[in-house]
């Protein structure tokens, strides 16, 4: 259950036209956390528009129960940070999904360890099920080969990487994330796609761990023979 | 399919479920409540829970009405005697509100009805109805435990510790809201006072106001401000050059009735109304009669 919120309808301005109701649009996030500062619970509307996000991505990162403490400590850091966040910026998610990052990085091992994981098991792994039968598939076979690109890569630059395709942010928030150029994110994402190409022009199960659960293999071997 | 776009659904996503989202608020509203108790800590006589959530408002709108009064430029006796009476209204008021009261905050804009909200409580229970922008729609906060209306079934929404931050988000701005800071802004600044005694036994207190400018729009520069319930006003309300339209109306119960704050005109015209009502005798507020 969720309750939509109350902080940030904005009125005024501009007259509406005459069929449509008056303009009312969501404060920013850099409005909501300046007036956070003075009035805490406004930091709430902040929780509420992101928390599903940042929890999602930690999710795919470290698995849901990591996720569950995780993303709670990213707000309760972001909430302590508050009066510091930087107001020429409307938009939290940057700050938000850096502060994650710098929390996933105590959890590198986990992580790495997760896509080895994912790598050996990728053949079962569920997609959406709204997606084409051919992207579905695709996905499938292509699990392995970048759950063992993602394992392999540097920690930073499988860091740019997964706040551009998981968190969905640009090379320049990413690079206001976790504050670094943007040159140097081009960079570094340029390289973890090409590894991630590489890794995908592979047999995916060629070098996999033969103890690996046969089921898996077996699976992954029918349907790259039967394609 | 490019790389990119595999990496980006080769492991499925997960949505918090509620229990997640439930740990999750407990800690942040721990955070955020504590945060609010540093922030408050004053010399001043602790306020009873009750008292906090039904009659503060009106002691503090009748202290912003104070204020009215003694930042008049009109200056004079009359506004000595009109700002004594405003404060006895407000004492009234407050008295009255202490335990059950409703109060009615409605937004309009060009005339058509843009925002409304309604607060009924009785001691330490309350309910909201809402409708327009923003609306949280049907609210009902009874011994500890919120609950709201999914799907058209009443169903809690938190219990506990979040119940008590839930409350001061949905329940306590309805209400502190027309008594906090922003509402002094709002009306702190009156000028042109005008006083008029109506046939009906009302008095009404009016005058105008500049904007004031609290904030301001980090992306364009523009001046905004924030007013009760999380208002953002954009345009003629945070120009500091504008000037508001501002009347409160008292009641021949002596008890404050309404405030109104408007601006603009024709299709810029924006109003802001809270009215009081029941005062000490809104009936008690009871839980749904069945949650899913």
């Amino acid at each position: 259950v969720s309750v939509s919120g109350d902080h940030g309808r904005e009125f005024g301005g501009d007259a509406p036209g005459p069929n449509e109701q008056p303009a009312a649009s969501c404060a920013t996030d850099a409005q909501l956390i300046r007036a956070s500062v003075g009035d805490p619970a406004a930091f709430w509307r902040i929780f509420e528009r992101h928390y599903d996000a940042l929890f999602a991505f930690l999710a795919r990162r470290l698995g849901r129960d990591a996720a569950d403490d995780l993303a709670t400590d990213v707000f309760l850091t972001a909430f302590s940070q508050r009066d510091r966040y930087d107001q020429r910026h409307p938009d939290a998610r940057p700050w938000l999904f850096g502060i994650a990052t710098n929390l996933v990085r105590r959890h590198r091992r986990s992580e790495v360890r997760r896509f080895r994981a994912y790598a050996r098991e990728a053949g079962r792994l569920d997609v959406e099920h709204d997606e084409d039968e051919a992207d579905r598939l695709d996905s499938r076979a292509a699990g392995p080969a970048l759950a063992k690109a993602l394992a392999s890569m540097p920690a930073d630059q499988r860091e740019v990487l997964l706040l551009v395709a998981w968190a969905g942010l640009s090379p320049d928030e990413v690079s206001r994330a976790l504050n670094i150029a943007p040159g140097t994110v081009r960079s570094r994402l340029s390289r973890a796609r090409a590894r991630a190409r590489h890794e995908l022009r592979r047999d995916p199960y060629e070098d996999l761990d033969t103890d690996g659960p046969l089921p898996f293999r077996k699976e992954a071997t029918t349907w790259m023979t039967s394609n | 399919v490019d790389d990119l776009e595999l990496i980006s659904r080769f492991v499925p996503m997960e949505a918090p479920s509620r229990a997640d989202r439930h740990r999750a608020e407990t800690r942040l509203a721990e955070a955020i409540t504590g945060s609010r108790t540093r922030d408050r800590r004053t010399p001043t006589r602790r306020r009873s829970r009750r008292f906090a959530l039904g009659g503060a408002l009106v002691a503090a709108a009748a202290a912003a009405l104070a204020l009215i009064m003694t930042l008049s430029p009109a200056g004079g006796g009359g506004v000595q005697s009109a700002q004594a009476a405003v404060e006895q209204a407000g004492a009234a008021t407050a008295a009255a509100a202490r335990h059950s009261g409703t109060v009615e905050v409605r937004m309009a804009h060009n005339g058509r009805p843009w925002s409304a909200e309604t607060v009924h409580w009785n001691q330490g229970n309350a309910s909201v109805v809402g409708s327009g922008v923003g609306s949280p729609g049907r609210l009902l906060f009874v011994d500890g435990v919120l609950f709201t209306k999914v799907a058209g079934s009443w169903a809690a929404v938190d219990k506990g510790g979040v119940s008590g931050y839930m409350r001061q988000r949905y329940i306590a701005p309805a209400l502190n809201g027309i008594a906090g800071n922003t509402f002094r802004h709002i009306v702190g600044g009156i000028q042109d006072l005008q006083i008029r005694h109506g046939q009906d036994g009302t008095t009404v207190f009016s005058g105008r106001e500049s904007a004031r400018l609290l904030t301001s729009d980090p992306r364009t520069g523009e001046r905004i401000r924030v007013l009760p319930f999380g208002f953002v006003a954009h345009g003629e309300a945070a120009d500091p050059n504008a000037l508001l339209r501002i009347a409160v109306t008292v009641g021949s119960d002596h008890l404050i009735q309404r405030i109104a704050v408007a601006w603009g005109a024709g299709a810029s015209a924006w109003s802001y109304t809270v009215t009081y009502a029941n005062l000490g005798n809104t009936l008690p507020i009871s839980g749904p009669p069945t949650t899913s």
